[in-house]
């Protein structure tokens, strides 16, 4: 038997035909009786949606309340993101590493139950607005204790590397993550490459865009160092994870992840584009780069190349601004009318300005590490 | 006085666009629910958004946006020279000088209700 309570659902496609969803649910779960309490569209995310699903369940493998998210394809993605059913292996790697994550339960391809692939994952507690956790009150006290936190979580993440093998469910060891794609030589001539593809895609001329790529290949041999890949998540930042209470509590949206060099998640991290206005805290604006450093060579046993985050943060201005101009693109082609995503191609001068500013300080020689 | 027509159409919806802003952000914002906030912010932005491109004088919409050392370049000129790696003729400093005055017009016209216009 299948419920669902009306009065907590809003006028949104999964809430007015969860049916479906809830009846696959059942059968996965191999329970007798599901009630859905509540599905709620949750708020963020202009490539993916997510549902949070409060559920009774009765019998099976997980008797009891529970608190579930089902993420679901937008109706449109970019270019470079991951299908869900690769950021449901993705998930399952991380989790199995022991990265902060939240369980990923169940992945359906069937396409009439929801019309397109989801998968169910719990629900975490916590905060993920950037601009409302920059501003806490609590971050002078909790900060340093959080960017130490974070990184720990990404040396954890940057444990995995193409040969790691899991350990799954019923299924033995499997190489989870055999569809992402493999680089020759540095990441970072790897990324250069993508980045101007993308921009032919595009049809717009951006020449900020194409002199920062230039600088910065011609500086690899500063920066680019051909160090054996990682599993980078490559949206880890400010906004992509959760807190409650100081803690970070499950790391986010992992449509992005691939193998990169390590410097690039922590550029991404740092970047000014990610800080949300606390510029003087360069980790995500949550802390200082130091304590970060710390906690991540401590947990990794590597150590970081510092010179090497300023032009990875370069990059990762270029790659956001990018991503902004595909997902305005989106919108302008009439693929999908949205003004969130009409707007996010006005953005693209702050990033544009930030990366000048970055190459002056390097090229000038003030910019020394992320802290100065 | 208006010299032209297009003077006065742009003059026509510079006036509809501040109307609507004004009842927009006067009437209709404040007494949105809270889940809609979000949105008026937005609409607010995007109102404010095409009011600056109607500011903007024919001088700045002009296909030739960079003019380095006496040598003109519109937008997608400048793009494909520095793709190809011709040389620009100017230094990489004066190079970078040109493309931020670039960034800061452009940028204005992204947020002008918080940046004042650049000269």
């Amino acid at each position: 038997m299948i419920t669902g309570n009306g009065a907590d659902i809003g006028m949104t496609s999964l809430a007015e035909d969860c049916g479906p969803v809830l009846a696959w649910l059942q059968t996965r779960t191999g329970a007798d009786r599901l009630d859905c309490l509540r599905v709620e569209k949750l708020s963020g995310g202009a490539i993916q949606e997510n549902w949070l699903l409060q559920l009774r369940i009765t019998g099976g493998a997980h008797d009891g309340h529970q608190s579930w998210v089902l993420r679901t394809d937008a109706a449109s993605s970019v270019a470079v993101s991951n299908s869900r059913l690769n950021e449901f292996s993705l998930l399952q790697a991380a989790f199995l590493q022991g990265v902060t994550v939240p369980e990923p339960l169940y992945f359906c391809s069937d396409n009439t139950v929801l019309g397109r692939p989801f998968f169910i994952m719990t629900a975490m507690p916590g905060q993920a607005q950037a601009r409302k956790l920059v501003r806490s009150p609590g971050l002078a006290e909790q900060g340093l204790e959080l960017v130490a936190q974070l990184g720990q979580i990404m040396a954890k993440l940057h444990s995995i590397t193409p040969q790691t093998k899991f350990k799954t469910k019923g299924l033995g060891s499997e190489e989870l993550l055999f569809f992402l794609p493999r680089y020759e030589g540095s990441a970072a001539s790897f990324q250069i490459a993508q980045m101007r593809a993308a921009l032919d895609n595009l049809g717009t001329a951006h020449p900020v865009l194409e002199y920062s790529l230039n600088w910065l290949e011609d500086h690899l041999p500063i920066w680019a160092d051909p160090d054996a890949p990682v599993l980078c998540h490559r949206d880890f930042r400010t906004g992509n994870f959760l807190i409650e209470d100081g803690k970070c509590t499950a790391l986010l949206d992992w449509e992005f992840a691939g193998w990169s060099d390590r410097h690039e998640d922590i550029g991404w991290l740092c970047a000014r584009c990610w800080r949300f206005g606390n510029d003087q805290l360069p980790v995500g604006g949550l802390g200082t780069f130091s304590t970060f450093q710390k906690a991540y060579e401590a947990a990794s046993g590597q150590s970081l190349n510092v010179t090497a985050i300023g032009y990875w943060q370069v990059m990762a201005e270029i790659r956001w601004a990018v991503i902004a101009l595909q997902q305005a693109a989106r919108n302008n082609s009439g693929q999908e009318l949205s003004l969130e995503l009409a707007l996010s191609g006005y953005l693209v001068p702050e990033m544009e300005m930030n990366m000048l500013n970055l190459i002056d300080e390097i090229e000038q020689g003030i910019w020394a590490d992320l802290d100065s | 006085m208006v010299e032209n027509e297009l003077d006065r159409t742009s003059s026509q919806i510079k006036g509809l666009i501040d109307a609507l802003y004004a009842d927009f952000t006067g009437q209709i914002a404040s007494v949105l629910p809270e889940n809609q906030k979000y949105n008026a912010a937005m609409i607010r932005r995007s109102l404010e958004i095409l009011a600056a491109h109607l500011q903007l004088e024919n001088r700045e919409q002009a296909d030739v946006r960079f003019k380095l050392s006496g040598q003109p370049f519109s937008c997608p000129q400048l793009a494909k020279a520095l793709r190809d790696r011709q040389d620009i003729g100017v230094s990489h400093e004066k190079l970078r000088e040109a493309l931020k005055s670039d960034v800061m017009h452009r940028r204005w016209q992204a947020n002008p209700k918080t940046l004042s216009k650049p000269d």
